[in-house]
Formats: C-alpha cells, sequence, structure tokens
C-alpha cells in the first residue's frame, strides 16, 4: 500500500485520521461487497434454506427479512444488524453465527500464537543466517528450504508432515485436539509458509543493508562479524519489522483457510470451508466480513506503526 | 533471438527446470491422445494396487486407487487439468488487470480513481475469502472457477501496468501522435501496449504457481474441480481417507504438485532477477 500518495495535511493526528478513515471505507467496502454480493446473486431466502420452502413461507419470510423493500432501504438495515452484532442464525448448526464463527476463532488462535512465534523466530534465524555469506553452500540450502517452503502450498506440507511423522514414524498425533503433542504437526505445517515469507524477506534487506558504506566503516574500525549483525545491520534492517508481524498475520489466516481441514483442527478455516461444503451462507458471510476486518485492522496498526518509526512518512516527505 | 541467449546462459539447475517444462507439457499434450487408461475407467477387481516399485505390477505403474482407477492415467490427466484451467484462468485476469491499468494509467481522472480504489480494496482484503464467497454465491461450475482463480492477481497486474504507462505516455512519441491528432485507442494499442507487454509476459510466468497452487489447494478441499473430473489436488483429497493403508494415492499427486511448484517458483525468481520488475509485485 502506498503510504506518500495524497498527503496534504502534515501531523500525526492527520495522518492517523486518514489512514483510520481508509480503513473504515474498506471495512464498509465488505459490507458492500458481502450485501450486494448474496442479493444480486441470488434469492437470499432460498440461500437461507437450501431444502427448499412453500411459496407462502418463502413470502412471509421475504417479507420479513424486508426483502420486498428498496436494496437501499435493505442495505440499511443491514448495516445496523450488523453494528449491533446480529449478522444471522447459521443454517446447520442452528446459533447465532457470531457463536458459531468467535468459538471456531478461539481454536485458530491457540494454533497461531504458536505459529506467530514459530515462524517470526525460525524465519529472521535462517533470514539472517542466509545472508552472511550469500554465495556459500549453507546459505544456498537454507535459501532453497525458503523457496520450498515459500511455493509448495500448505495443504501439501500438512498432508506430507502426517504421513512421515503421524503413519510412518508413528512420533506424532496427526487428527484433532489432544494433549500438547498434538499442536506438533498444525503448528509446523501453519508456519512454513509465513517462516519462509519472514526469511525471504529479512535476507533481502540485510543483504541490501550489508552493502551500505556504514557497514564498511564499522568492520574497517575493527568490529566483529556478530557486533557488525547485531548492532549495525539487523536493527537497520529491521526497520520495517512491523511489515514483517503484518505479513504474518495475514499470512497465517489464509493458512489455516487450506490446512486445519487436514488434521481435523476445529477452527476458523475448517468452520469457513464447512460453511462453503453446506451451502451454509450466514455463517461464511459473517466469517468474511470478520476475517477481512481482522487483515484491514493490522494492516492498519501496520500502517501507523510505520509512521511512528519513520517520520518521514507521516510528514508527508517521499520516502 | 535474445530469449536463446537467456536461456543459454542460465545456470544449470535453471536448465533443469525449464527441460521438466518441457516434458510435462509434452507429457499433457500427448495425453490428449494417448493415456494407458481412461481416468474414470474403474476395474474393481484391481483396486487398491500399489506402485510398481512396492510390489504391484507393471500395468499400473503407479497403482490404483479404491474404485481400481489406473494412478498413472489419473495424474496426467489430473496434471492436464490442473495446468489448463490454471493457464486459461490467468490470461482472463491478466487481460482484465492489464486493460483496468492501460486505462487508468493512460486517461487518468475519474477512470484512475475508481480503478485505483478497487485495486486498494483488493489489496486489502484477502482474495481467498473472496474465493469462497463466490463458490458459494455462483456455484462450482468450471467456468466460474476458472475465472475466479485467474482474477486472483489482477489488481498486481493493474497496478504495474498502471505505473508504467503513466511513464511512458509523456514520451515524445507518444506526444507526437497525439498532436499528429491519433486517437486514444490508436496511441494506447501502438504505443504503450506493445511496450508493457514483454512485464506483462514477466508477471505471467511469476503468478502462474501462485494459481496452480490455489487451484489445488480449492479442489483438495472440495470446493474446486468437482468429481470425477481428476484434477491433482482433488486426488490428494481423495486419498486422504486411505493414508494408512494405501497412502500412494496421495502421495504421487501431492510430490508432483509439490515439484511443478517448486521448479515453477524457481524459474519465476529467476526470471525476476534478470528483468527490472517494479518492486510491488
Amino acid at each position: 500500500m502506498s503510504t506518500t500518495e495524497g498527503r496534504t495535511r502534515s501531523g500525526v493526528y492527520g495522518f492517523i485520521g486518514q489512514r483510520a478513515l481508509k480503513a473504515l471505507l474498506t471495512v464498509l467496502a465488505v459490507l458492500l461487497f458481502v450485501f450486494f454480493g448474496s442479493r444480486l446473486t441470488g434469492d437470499p431466502i432460498s440461500m437461507m434454506f437450501p431444502e427448499g420452502l412453500t411459496q407462502q413461507q418463502h413470502d412471509a419470510l421475504t417479507h420479513r427479512y424486508g426483502l420486498d423493500r428498496s436494496m437501499l432501504d435493505q442495505f440499511w438495515v443491514y448495516l445496523k444488524n450488523a453494528a449491533t452484532g446480529d449478522f444471522g442464525v447459521s443454517i446447520t448448526e442452528n446459533r447465532p453465527v457470531t457463536t458459531v464463527v468467535f468459538g471456531a476463532a478461539a481454536q485458530t488462535l491457540k494454533l497461531g500464537v504458536w505459529a506467530f512465534l514459530l515462524s517470526s523466530i525460525a524465519g529472521i534465524a535462517i533470514g539472517i543466517a542466509a545472508s552472511l555469506k550469500p554465495e556459500g553452500r549453507l546459505s544456498k540450502t537454507l535459501m532453497f528450504l525458503v523457496c520450498a517452503g515459500y511455493s509448495i502450498p500448505g495443504f501439501i506440507v500438512a498432508i506430507l508432515l502426517v504421513l512421515i511423522f503421524g503413519y510412518y514414524l508413528q512420533l506424532l498425533p496427526s487428527l484433532g485436539q489432544g494433549g500438547p503433542a498434538s499442536y506438533v504437526l498444525p503448528v509446523v505445517a501453519l508456519s512454513a509458509r509465513p517462516a519462509a515469507s519472514v526469511a525471504r524477506y529479512v535476507q533481502n534487506s540485510l543483504v541490501d543493508v550489508l552493502a551500505q558504506q556504514y557497514i564498511r566503516t564499522a568492520r574497517a574500525k575493527g568490529m566483529g562479524q556478530r557486533i557488525v549483525i547485531l548492532k549495525h545491520a539487523f536493527r537497520n534492517a529491521l526497520v520495517p519489522l512491523v511489515t514483517v508481524v503484518g505479513m504474518l498475520v495475514i499470512e497465517i489466516i489464509s493458512g489455516a483457510l487450506f490446512i486445519e481441514v487436514v488434521f481435523s483442527w476445529p477452527g476458523v478455516g475448517k468452520c469457513l470451508i464447512d460453511a462453503v461444503l453446506d451451502k451454509d451462507f450466514p455463517v461464511l458471510q459473517f466469517g468474511v466480513v470478520m476475517l477481512s476486518m481482522v487483515v484491514i485492522v493490522v494492516n492498519l496498526l501496520v500502517d501507523l506503526l510505520y509512521g511512528v518509526i519513520d517520520p518521514r512518512l507521516r510528514k508527508g516527505v517521499a520516502a | 533471438m535474445t530469449m536463446v541467449h537467456t536461456v543459454r546462459r542460465a545456470p544449470w539447475r535453471i536448465k533443469a527446470c525449464l527441460a521438466l517444462i518441457a516434458a510435462v507439457l509434452i507429457v499433457v499434450i500427448a495425453s490428449t491422445w494417448w493415456l494407458p487408461y481412461g481416468p474414470n475407467t474403474t476395474d474393481l477387481s484391481s483396486n487398491n494396487l500399489p506402485p510398481a516399485l512396492l510390489g504391484g505390477g507393471w500395468d499400473h505403474p503407479l497403482g490404483t486407487d479404491p474404485l481400481g482407477r489406473d494412478l498413472l492415467s489419473r495424474t496426467i490427466f489430473g496434471l492436464k487439468v490442473s495446468v489448463g484451467v490454471a493457464s486459461i484462468g490467468i490470461l482472463v485476469g491478466c487481460a482484465v488487470g492489464v486493460v483496468a491499468g492501460l486505462l487508468s494509467g493512460y486517461l487518468g481522472g475519474f477512470v484512475d480513481k475508481v480503478v485505483m480504489a478497487a485495486v486498494d480494496f483488493q489489496f486489502a482484503v484477502p482474495y481467498t475469502l473472496m474465493i469462497l464467497m463466490g463458490l458459494v454465491l455462483l456455484g462450482t461450475d468450471i467456468k466460474v472457477l476458472i475465472v475466479m482463480l485467474g482474477l486472483a492477481h489482477w489488481e498486481s497486474y493493474a497496478r504495474v501496468i498502471r505505473s508504467l504507462s503513466l511513464s511512458l505516455r509523456v514520451n515524445q512519441y507518444v506526444e507526437a501522435a497525439e498532436a499528429a491528432g491519433a486517437s486514444r485507442w490508436y496511441v494506447v494499442s501502438r504505443h504503450i501496449f506493445p511496450n508493457v507487454l514483454p512485464t506483462v509476459v514477466v508477471m505471467l510466468t511469476l503468478y502462474f504457481p501462485a494459481i496452480l497452487t490455489l487451484e489445488s489447494s480449492l479442489s483438495f478441499l472440495g470446493i474446486g474441480i468437482q468429481p470425477p473430473t481428476a484434477s491433482l489436488g482433488k486426488m490428494v483429497g481423495e486419498g486422504r481417507n486411505y493414508l494408512i493403508t494405501s497412502w500412494w494415492i496421495s502421495l504421487t499427486p501431492a510430490l508432483v504438485i509439490l515439484v511443478m511448484a517448486l521448479v515453477a517458483q524457481t524459474v519465476g525468481d529467476w526470471l525476476k532477477s534478470i528483468t527490472d520488475l517494479p518492486e510491488t509485485v
């Protein structure tokens, strides 16, 4: 996202206000997309009751949900309901969708926290190790692993982990939730791509920083490799550390959509995929709205933190 | 030709990757006329056979699944479906993105504002979520699936092509054409588009593995390509219930996806490193 475009007001508050407004507009756009998507592509009543209804029931429900009113009126009602947290009831479970999705999200969070820790630590470590001697054998091996982790789809990583550690070596449980051991495979599978992304990012920026004049100066002054890397290079390479954090959150969420199913982990990813399979539209639309909001808020925080770290951005000076 | 030169100077692993891609394309095209068995031909008398090297016979080199379908034939056919779907899809999405980028960059003004708002929105919301919505609202018809998969990166094409055409349209030959009274269509099609074409080709290579991966992930979950059509992801999903007894059913297509993804990524990274593509891609 461009951070330097179209800035007229300077100052911290203007900056925060502008970013927040943009995020709010995006949330509104998501709601608009979900709303009009469901209204334009079919009849939401038949969507909510796939098993079919009599004409009379259909008309009654159409009236009850206000679907005989104008599109604009309907959107207003939809927004009001959304603001009060009323997003409808799950078709398959007959509970409010908010309960269903939040319950699942809590399960994803249990994995996500560990995946976040693992992928940030592993990603940063691999990124540093791979940039010390870019032409060395260690770097090449690591970068190959990173390329693999980055390109191989998550569900393949998950299936291979299950086959090797679950069935062949029989070391770790591969299905469902149990003790701490049941977390290992899902967390590793969920961390592979985010860790690779972070490693790519750290390696890229470290290689750039290591080519700078002040690194040569530090080396010329006789400083050891460790001090040069940790004190001079890494700090500068990690000014955009917040980007990494934002990247991780988004990648873990997208990864969960495909990986939880493999491990039958009852998180938000499995919940949404089941909703697609069962055509449980209310659950799906709320899941989409909620996850989009998480991503939008994370991006907003990243933008704001950038402004804090790099004053040039909030003052509107081209970085 | 410059392309031949570039390939000749490439490191050996890139050459190996390119050779593998060529081999896959030949097999996939040849499979249109010849496959050992039909991809959906069932034979319950020889079901769940292991691959030849694990005690099965050479009748079915990669073994068979619970319905007795030949896994080699299914894998090749699935590869063809996956590659085909990704290729058509990416052209659709690329066309949309490039047209949006050209219009927004060359016309500017209101069109530019609208396109950039859509691009910003697309960047802010994970596309996978929108695909899930689309699959429920529009159904899992293969044409719908192809278009939705292809549109996955339209915003990246739009943004890169926009910034390229912004810098192209201030060139003197464009100004000369405009001064001579050339129509907008003429300028865009004769002066702007040919200059952005090389970038478009590199971007196609870069995004192809991502589309392939997305298709196999969706098919694996049962919400992509629908049975009985074989696709690689679908086959991994079908074999998931037999991981303990007949693990090869999932493993073969899984390894094919793994190798394809890795090879495509390696070639894409290499192409990116030898061309100067704008940062955001």
